[in-house]
């Protein structure tokens, strides 16, 4: 893939499914392996879901791109809603009695979790987050045959 | 995403999940796994079948461990693939829901 490939939508759940299926066909086009597609469909759920929930009402105008490289997956996102820093959001895990455990916030330890890298700026047009995604040897060799 | 609910030896339901509990798949599958909530028992999800899960998925998870815990029973995850084994360990959610790798296992974790 030379360049980047882009989808702009506004910020409602229903296109955050649309995201997923979309970059399920990309992944399938690039043959990117399993393991890598995971991480990428984790964290776009995640990042998405979070500025849909959060990002503010109307829903923020989004774009999505992803470059695929022979060394890693690059998912920028880009969106005009509430500033949000996921680099600096504290993780949280599940721990302690099940009675009293609340659901929900898991969301930043997974994307720290299956993220090789994050980078976070805020500028005049809102948060830009780019997400690096690191390919394993085999992997790279197929995408370099794309 | 496909959940099957069985009735297993010894009051054990076993429910089969299958396909990717992502925001679409969750959706469909709530009315499910509220039925599995309802349980007082011994529950096992046997998540070989799983695809994909996040955290959407794991609030479905938690809630319905919790729901089961607080009638006395339990809930177990059997043999998630990798990734959602990985994913479930990132989260802490083997914690409060074991995972085990055979049937054999969640026997023993029940007895």
């Amino acid at each position: 893939m030379a360049a980047a490939e882009r989808r702009t939508f506004v910020g409602v759940m229903s296109e955050v499914v649309a995201t997923a299926q979309w970059l399920d066909e990309l992944a399938a086009r690039n043959e990117l392996p399993g393991d890598a597609v995971f991480a990428l469909q984790v964290c776009a759920e995640e990042i998405l879901t979070n500025i849909v929930r959060h990002g503010g009402n109307p829903g923020p105008n989004i774009e999505v791109a992803l470059n695929v490289s022979p060394e890693r997956l690059e998912l920028t996102i880009e969106d005009d809603g509430a500033p949000f820093d996921v680099t600096q959001a504290e993780p949280r895990r599940v721990s302690g009695d099940i009675a009293t455990i609340e659901p929900g916030g898991l969301g930043v330890q997974l994307i720290h979790q299956f993220a090789s890298a994050l980078k976070y700026t805020r500028g005049p047009n809102g948060n830009r987050l780019q997400v690096t995604i690191e390919l394993d040897p085999p992997a790279a060799t197929a995408a370099a045959r794309v | 995403m496909k959940v099957e609910i069985v009735n297993g030896a010894d009051g054990v339901l076993i429910v089969i999940v299958a396909g990717r509990m992502d925001i679409a798949g969750v959706g469909a599958a709530e009315p499910s796994f509220n039925a599995v909530a309802a349980s007082r028992g011994k529950v096992i999800l046997d998540f070989s079948g799983v695809e994909f899960l996040a955290s959407l998925g794991m609030r479905t998870l938690v809630m319905t461990a919790k729901a089961v815990a607080s009638k006395g029973g339990g809930v177990v995850i059997l043999n998630p693939q990798a990734n959602v084994e990985k994913a479930l360990r990132t989260a802490g959610l083997d914690s409060i829901i074991p995972i085990v790798a055979s049937r054999e296992a969640a026997d023993r974790h029940f007895s």
